[in-house]
C-alpha cells in the first residue's frame, strides 16, 4: 500500500464520525498537518529515517483513529454546523426579496410604505390640539389653519383642519375610510359639512353640502391623517372648527380654533 | 463599500460560529420585519385580517357567516360542488349589517341586512360549480343571510339590465351553508360582469325540507 492511501485512509476514519461536511474538512486538514509536522520533526531528529517508518511512526503517536473518530464525533454537533448554514443562507435570501422588494414598483405603495404623504400634505400644524380615544386609536387635531390663496382664481381661501389617528398597534393603521365616511365637519358658522374625498373629482356622487377630506395626506407607523378642507368664507382668527366623529364603534367630538393664516401664493 | 465588506467579513471570521450564527439570524429576523412591513403587515390567516379590517374601519366586532379560504370555520371547501374561483372572501354579519372582506382587492364592503332573509352580494367575485362530471359553470356568488332554518330548498330569481339597456335573467338553486345561511351563484349567461345584478330584483322562494312552499319574498338588490 503506497503513502498517500495509509495516510488517507487513517484519516478518513478519523474524521468519518463528523457528520458536518465543513467540520469534517478543516479537522481532516488540521490532522494532516498535525501528521506531517509530527513527521518532519522525525526526520530533522533521524535524518535517515525511511518515510514509510516516519509516516508509521508519527500515525501511531496520533493513536487509535477508530477512538479519535468516536472524540471528534462527540465533540462536533453536526446541528450547530447545520444552523450556521442554514442561517447564512436565510440571510442571503432576506437580502435578495428586501433587494427585490425594494426594486420593484408593484404592490400597494400605500400600505406598504412605513411612512409617507401625498401631493397635497402641506399640513399646517398646531400644538396641544385636543384628543379623543375611540376603538384602538387615539384621535388628535394636529393642524388647523386659514389658506389664502391671493393669486389665484381657481381657487378660494380654506380652511384646513387635520386629524391624526395613531394605535400601539402599527400594523393596524387606520383605513382612511373609517374617517372620510364618519366625519362630519362643522364650520365656524355652524354649517355642518359631510367629508368626502371626491369632492373636486366631477361626475362623481358627493354629498352636499361636502368638504374636501384628502384621504391620504400624510401617514407613518401606526399612525394616518387625514385633511379636511372647507370653505373659509367669513372667517375670523379663532374661530372653531368642530370635527364629529360618529362610527359604529362610538362616537367622539373634536374641535379646535383656526387662529393661523398662511399665505398659498 | 468593498473595504466595509472586508473588514465585516474578517470580524466574523474572528467570532465563534455561534455567535455568527445569531448575528445571520439577527439580521434575517430584522430584514424579515423590513420585508413584513413593505408587503403591508399581513396576517397568517384571512379571519385576522377580516378582524384587523373591522379594527381599522371602526365597525365593532361581528359574526364570521362565511369564509371561503382554507381556515373556514364554516368547511365550505368540503361541499362538493361550489368553490371560489380566483380568490378569497368573508363575510361577517353585525347588528343589521354585513361586511365583506375581499381579500383581492384588500377592501371591507358594507351592506344593510333587511328584514328577514337578507341578500349580500359578492360584487366582482366568481364562484364555479360542477353541474355534472367535467362541467364548470362560474356566476357571481350572492350570500342570504337570516333565512328561515326550515328551509330545505332556496329558489332565487333575479332581473336587472346591463349598462346598455339589455335584460338579464338569472333562475337557480342556492346551496345550504349552514342554517339560515344560503348561497346562488348567478350567471344570466356564458358572459357576464362581476357586478351584473347590482340594483337588480329579486324574488327569493324557499320551499320546506318536503316540497311544501314556505315563504316567497321579493326585493331589489343592493347598488356596487
Amino acid at each position: 500500500m503506497n503513502f498517500d492511501s495509509v495516510l488517507s485512509r487513517w484519516l478518513d476514519t478519523a474524521v468519518s464520525g463528523i457528520r458536518f461536511g465543513l467540520d469534517r474538512k478543516e479537522v481532516r486538514a488540521e490532522l494532516e498537518g498535525h501528521i506531517e509536522d509530527k513527521m518532519a520533526d522525525l526526520r530533522r531528529v533521524f535524518p535517515d529515517i525511511p518515510p514509510d517508518e516516519a509516516r508509521d511512526r508519527a500515525l501511531s503517536s496520533m493513536g487509535n483513529p477508530e477512538e479519535l473518530k468516536e472524540e471528534l464525533a462527540r465533540v462536533h454537533r453536526p446541528w450547530l454546523g447545520w444552523l450556521w448554514t442554514a442561517s447564512r443562507y436565510l440571510l442571503c435570501l432576506v437580502l435578495l426579496v428586501n433587494l427585490l422588494i425594494g426594486y420593484s414598483n408593484s404592490g400597494n405603495i400605500e400600505e406598504g410604505s412605513i411612512r409617507g404623504s401625498t401631493s397635497y400634505g402641506t399640513v399646517h400644524r398646531i400644538r396641544g390640539g385636543e384628543k379623543a380615544e375611540l376603538g384602538q386609536y387615539t384621535f388628535q387635531i394636529t393642524g388647523a389653519a386659514c389658506l389664502e390663496y391671493p393669486n389665484r382664481l381657481d381657487r378660494e381661501d380654506e380652511l384646513q383642519v387635520v386629524l391624526r389617528a395613531s394605535s400601539p398597534r402599527f400594523w393596524e393603521r387606520i383605513n382612511p375610510r373609517a374617517i372620510v365616511d364618519n366625519v362630519t365637519v362643522v364650520g365656524p358658522d355652524g354649517t355642518r359639512y359631510a367629508a368626502d374625498s371626491n369632492k373636486y373629482h366631477e361626475g362623481l356622487k358627493k354629498p352636499d353640502p361636502a368638504v374636501w377630506a384628502n384621504m391620504f395626506s400624510e401617514w407613518g407607523i401606526g399612525w394616518r391623517e387625514v385633511a379636511f378642507f372647507l370653505p373659509a368664507e367669513g372667517w375670523q382668527p379663532g374661530d372653531r372648527v368642530t370635527l364629529e366623529l360618529d362610527s359604529e364603534v362610538g362616537r367622539i367630538v373634536l374641535s379646535t380654533a383656526v387662529t393661523e393664516r398662511v399665505d398659498m401664493s | 463599500m468593498k473595504k466595509w465588506w472586508k473588514k465585516l467579513k474578517r470580524r466574523l471570521e474572528g467570532i465563534s460560529r455561534g455567535d455568527q450564527t445569531v448575528f445571520y439570524l439577527t439580521w434575517s429576523v430584522l430584514l424579515s420585519f423590513g420585508i413584513w412591513m413593505r408587503l403591508g403587515c399581513p396576517l397568517p390567516t384571512m379571519e385576522l385580517e377580516f378582524r384587523r379590517m373591522e379594527r381599522t374601519r371602526l365597525l365593532p366586532r361581528s359574526e364570521i357567516v362565511f369564509n371561503s379560504g382554507k381556515d373556514c370555520p364554516l368547511r365550505w371547501r368540503e361541499l362538493p360542488k361550489l368553490d371560489f374561483r380566483y380568490d378569497d372572501v368573508v363575510v361577517g354579519a353585525g347588528d343589521g349589517y354585513a361586511c365583506i372582506y375581499k381579500t383581492e382587492y384588500n377592501i371591507v364592503e358594507i351592506y344593510d341586512l333587511t328584514e328577514g332573509a337578507a341578500p349580500v352580494p359578492m360584487y366582482h367575485m366568481t364562484a364555479r360549480w360542477m353541474p355534472s362530471p367535467g362541467t364548470i359553470k362560474s356566476g357571481t356568488p350572492l350570500l342570504f343571510l337570516q333565512v328561515p332554518e326550515e328551509v330545505g330548498q332556496a329558489v332565487v330569481e333575479i332581473d336587472a339590465k346591463d349598462i346598455e339597456g339589455r335584460e338579464l335573467r338569472y333562475r337557480g338553486e342556492g346551496w345550504r351553508l349552514a342554517p339560515g345561511r344560503w348561497m346562488f351563484a348567478a350567471a344570466p349567461g356564458d358572459s357576464f360582469s362581476g357586478s351584473w345584478y347590482a340594483g337588480g330584483s329579486y324574488t327569493l322562494t324557499l320551499y320546506r325540507a318536503d316540497g311544501s312552499l314556505l315563504e316567497e319574498q321579493s326585493g331589489t338588490l343592493p347598488e356596487e
